[in-house]
């Protein structure tokens, strides 16, 4: 009784993520270092200050590149929603007051996993336009400099917090959700446990 | 030690540029290239060459021309903000005991931080080196006991160079004598930041928008909630994050599935 395993993620789709990911990782050291002066320490990581703020600039290119992506393979099974996410929502997934037992099946995304691919989709965006006007901030009004200055921040701290509870999610807190990414493959019964409505339609032809 | 100011009273200058002239030869920079433009003005700005600039801003006065002029630099603002905008630990830094504002080009990584930050822009980027310039205050000079060079040099005293207190009192005689020539004489800087005020302030005979100053220089607000809202939670909002997850663990545990091995389907 062998178990057998799905094709979850394919090559491009992990290619794209793992590449974001590392970038992300750098992407986060160097802007923290690079965000207040007591952070400063942080940028030995990175190459001292004046390093972190090319590495910084390299990698958000990269990192931006890397979503772009994300969001053309993976918008389609995201923008998928009916009234079983509402009813997700309300046992919120399982995670916290009900069990899992209760929470309606899943297709190839659960609710959290959508909102997370559009929270993180925008605020990449919003890292983007505004990492450019702090590039070359003299050819912007003032004004939209500040806001730039202010808005990179905001956005830079809470991706990070999200990509904690990201992070956290695919590998201790549910296990063997780590290596649909870094293999690509899952086992049926994690398929039928997470994404039962999915595992029906790729595990039965 | 007392806090250090210059006092800039235009009502004294007369355009000769001896104080532009000291500070280039003083600070080692070389010449900009200019154009003429039609008028007396060298550059139509500061650059990262020219810390010192006398602006000409000509108006028709009886048959001939007026000159309205203003020799600027940097404010050297008390809690100035590009000090506070600044990400690398003394790249832009404030004399503590002497109030001025300072670039070291050695750690300044070029950010721009800080000229987005400044109300005036002052700090001028320089691309080929990678590093953000302005006034200096001549800081070797001060600390040596000597005057600003641009303050030495200026023939007429419209630069005067002292100890802040002084100065300040100074500046509220004359500005009282110059409102029988020019009603609308003030001093500005002092009142700026809700009264934290500059380390360089002016005498000006017309209102500050007439000379392009803007009349209430504040720092802007993204920057105040950037540095004194968000920063000061930012270690919260992330450790409560790494935290929240760390108690989810905990009181709730993975979420683990039974491998049914039977696979369905194509088994």
């Amino acid at each position: 009784m062998a178990v057998h395993e799905i094709q979850r993620f394919s090559n491009s789709e992990r290619f794209w993520h793992i590449t974001g990911a590392a970038t992300f990782i750098v992407l986060a050291v160097s802007g923290l270092g690079l965000y207040a002066r007591e952070l400063s320490w942080l940028t030995v990581l990175t190459g001292g200050p004046y390093l972190s703020k090319w590495v910084h600039f390299l990698a958000g290119l990269v990192f931006a590149l890397c979503q772009v992506m994300n969001f053309v393979q993976w918008r389609r099974d995201c923008s998928e929603w009916a009234e079983v996410d509402g009813d997700w929502l309300r046992k919120s997934g399982g995670y916290l007051w009900s069990s899992h037992a209760e929470v309606p099946e899943q297709g190839r995304f659960n609710t959290g996993q959508k909102i997370m691919f559009w929270s993180t989709s925008l605020e990449s965006l919003g890292l983007l336009t505004t990492g450019i006007v702090l590039w070359v901030p003299f050819v912007f009004p003032k004004g939209i400099a500040s806001l730039s200055l202010l808005f990179h921040a905001f956005f830079g701290v809470t991706l990070i917090m999200l990509i904690v509870i990201h992070v956290y999610l695919a590998t201790a807190a549910n296990p063997g959700t780590f290596r649909a990414m870094w293999t690509g493959r899952v086992s049926a019964g994690w398929a039928r446990f997470h994404h039962a409505r999915w595992w029906k339609e790729v595990d039965r032809p | 030690m007392p806090k250090l100011a210059m006092f800039v009273d235009v009502t004294k200058c007369v355009g000769c540029r001896a104080c532009t002239v000291a500070c280039k030869q003083w600070n080692k920079l070389p010449m900009d290239k200019t154009h003429f433009t039609g008028s007396y003005q060298n550059l139509p700005d500061l650059t990262p060459t020219t810390y010192r600039l006398v602006t000409f801003k000509e108006e028709p006065f009886g048959g001939s021309v007026s000159w309205h002029l203003l020799s600027h630099s940097c404010f050297h603002c008390n809690d100035a903000p590009c000090v506070k905008a600044c990400p690398v630990p003394g790249a832009m830094t404030q004399s503590a005991d002497k109030g001025y504002v300072a670039v070291d080009r050695k750690k300044c990584i070029g950010c721009k931080y800080c000229v987005t930050a400044c109300p005036w822009g002052i700090p001028k980027y320089e691309s080929k080196s990678e590093v953000v310039a302005k006034c200096t205050f001549c800081a070797e000079r001060v600390e040596n006991n000597l005057t600003t060079a641009c303050a030495k040099s200026c023939p007429t005293g419209a630069i005067a160079f002292g100890d802040r207190d002084g100065l300040l009192a100074a500046a509220k005689k004359r500005v009282e004598a110059s409102k029988k020539i020019f009603p609308k004489a003030q001093i500005y800087g002092p009142g700026a930041y809700g009264g934290k005020g500059t380390n360089v302030f002016y005498l000006l005979k017309e209102e500050p928008s007439f000379y392009g100053l803007p009349p209430e220089p504040v720092a802007s607000a993204a920057l105040g909630l950037w540095k004194d809202v968000l920063r000061p939670l930012t270690g919260w909002g992330i450790g409560a994050t790494v935290i929240g997850a760390l108690i989810h663990y905990l009181a709730k545990g993975p979420a683990d599935y039974e491998e049914k091995g039977e696979g369905h389907g194509r088994s």
